[in-house]
């Protein structure tokens, strides 16, 4: 019978997703120590992200959790099973902030507690209070933020930025970074442009993150691409693909495949009954999307339209899309609409499938991959208490009852 | 295969098993292996490359494996139908061409082959992963409690 030395068994262990690990850890005192190694704990993230594996879709639903389901189940894609997920701001209603090597960044709808937790783990790390304070005025502010890594000094960093909600000449923007290492913020030079999509949160690419910008003269017509680098903390500026309608298409940026992508929505205005009175209220109505992707980052000749959904109501899409994440072969992608439902679409047939059993509730989704990687504040409250059961085969998912209710059919 | 260039014969390379067994290969494929290569830079061309750690019965497996990976066949359906057979070899077979691989740094062979073990992990107990690979479980209830707390599931 051969023994296995302990470099190949982590390679072995490296390929397992992490529910699996941390069962594993019981096995014996070897396996203990290389799982929960810093080394191995890297080597187990690159596997991952190499083999596109473990990967886990998020929605988080207005009545304040967390829901989660594996991205890559083969059998009846359309119908995810979900669990809820623990997480650090209970009661609270969320923000996603970001997702990045099994991390995820929250924070309350005040924007100011902000997490970093891996779901899986259970690690999280509570930012400290940050140094620019919105004051009096948090009413004519607007706070976003954006999360990423770093990977040349193997740091975890989050980018906060104020800046006026209406503009003006003089740019009054700050910026702070927030780096785990340190656990502290620090001041960076505030971003020279002006944010638009100010609901949207940095898109992180590349090591650095994006948002939709416009120059200081304001043109609407003439949108670039704003890049913070985590490592040099400094900005630069790229070209949005040549689209049509310059000024029609609404836009929203994400991440796919490791690439910067645009969506851009076109929308109609809805003419108002003539009996109603005019106010402020706009109604309109999506009816093509199209996806544009950047695949050479920084390159503006290298934009190509992955897809152009034409008529946008046939597949019940009426007002916004979002790209959450490619299929595992790379076929399909999921898309949100309309802060709703949820469904893959497939590039070569050009049809959408959309998931039944969601909450019947707005969400926003994402995604994660499962990984180790420590926030190093783990909780040891080991002494006393009641001990839990070792988790045994059976995995301990908890379904939820509220959607059973609503005609959610379970499926084992 | 049809060739256009007729006349040139592949180069062949022999091996010597753990248990004395000489093969023949061609040349393409052994160099799959870094170690073979390395080897065949220490050695003048014509000798034998002694393998003194793969038994005969797992070197034919990789030399099939690696003569595989030089054909024209599409990479993907050869690993699949590979991924099948190790799936379906019994775990002694499998481990020792883990090892093999690890020894000749067969890099896409390791790969494979890890990849079926944890396959074959997902979803087992810590109870039967130690009866797979024979480990005696050394961990105190102390330190079990530790593990337990760990990965208890609760924040606050």
């Amino acid at each position: 019978m051969a023994i296995l030395p302990t470099e190949i068994i982590s390679e072995i262990l490296s390929r397992l997703p992490v529910k699996s690990l941390l069962n594993f850890k019981y096995v014996c005192k070897s396996w203990y120590i290389l799982i929960k190694s810093p080394n191995f704990i890297k080597l187990h993230l690159n596997q991952t992200l190499i083999s596109n594996s473990d990967r886990h879709l998020l929605l988080l639903s207005y009545n304040r959790n967390i829901l989660s389901s594996d991205i890559d189940v083969d059998v009846d894609d359309n119908h995810p099973l979900f669990y809820e997920l623990n997480h650090p701001l209970k009661h609270h209603e969320i923000e996603l902030i970001g997702s990045c090597n099994g991390i995820l960044c929250i924070s309350d709808k005040s924007k100011t507690n902000v997490f970093l937790f891996n779901p899986l783990t259970k690690s999280q790390r509570k930012l400290p209070p940050c140094l620019k304070d919105l004051g009096n005025n948090h009413h004519n502010k607007t706070l976003v933020f954006g999360f990423g890594y770093d990977r040349k000094n193997d740091d975890y960093k989050v980018l906060r930025m104020i800046q006026d909600s209406y503009y003006n000449e003089d740019n009054n923007s700050e910026a702070e970074v927030y780096s785990l290492r340190n656990n502290s913020w620090k001041c960076v030079e505030r971003m020279p442009y002006y944010l638009l999509f100010v609901s949207r949160h940095g898109v992180f690419v590349n090591e650095a993150i994006h948002y939709i910008v416009v120059t200081k003269e304001l043109q609407m017509q003439c949108k670039f691409i704003a890049g913070f680098d985590f490592k040099t903390e400094t900005y630069s500026l790229m070209d949005c693909p040549d689209y049509d309608d310059k000024l029609g298409g609404c836009l929203d940026m994400g991440e796919l495949g490791g690439c910067l992508c645009l969506l851009v929505m076109y929308r109609t205005l809805l003419p108002v009954g003539p009996l109603e009175i005019l106010d402020d209220r706009i109604e309109f109505t999506m009816d093509r999307a199209d996806l544009w992707v950047m695949k050479e980052y920084g390159k503006k000749e290298s934009w190509v339209r992955l897809f152009s959904i034409p008529q946008t109501q046939t597949f019940d899409m009426y007002l916004q899309v979002r790209v959450i994440v490619y299929s595992k072969d790379g076929k399909r992608i999921l898309l949100e609409f309309d802060t709703l439902g949820l469904g893959w679409y497939y590039l070569e047939t050009q049809s959408f499938d959309r998931f039944r059993g969601l909450p019947k509730a707005p969400m926003c989704s994402g995604f994660f991959v499962g990984s180790l990687v420590s926030l190093g504040n783990d909780k040891l409250k080991y002494e006393g208490g009641s001990i839990p059961s070792i988790p045994r085969k059976k995995t301990e998912k908890k379904y939820l009852d509220n959607f059973l209710s609503t005609g959610f059919k379970l499926k084992l | 295969m049809a060739s256009s260039s007729t006349s040139e014969q592949k180069k062949k390379i022999r091996l010597k098993s753990a248990d004395n067994e000489l093969f023949d290969v061609d040349e393409d494929a052994a160099l799959q292996s870094e170690t073979i290569k390395n080897l065949l830079q220490e050695i003048s061309g014509d000798q034998i490359v002694p393998l003194p750690n793969v038994t005969s019965k797992i070197l034919a497996k990789v030399i099939e494996y690696c003569s595989n990976m030089c054909e024209l066949d599409p990479i993907i359906s050869v690993n699949k139908q590979w991924e099948s057979f190790f799936k379906n070899c019994d775990q002694d077979t499998l481990f020792d061409t883990i090892l093999a691989a690890n020894y000749l740094s067969i890099k896409s062979l390791l790969d494979l082959t890890c990849k079926c073990v944890a396959d074959m992990m997902k979803g087992k107990t810590p109870e039967e992963i130690r009866e797979k690979f024979h480990i005696v479980n050394d961990l105190t209830s102390e330190e079990e409690a530790k593990i337990r707390a760990e990965i208890s599931w609760a924040f606050e």
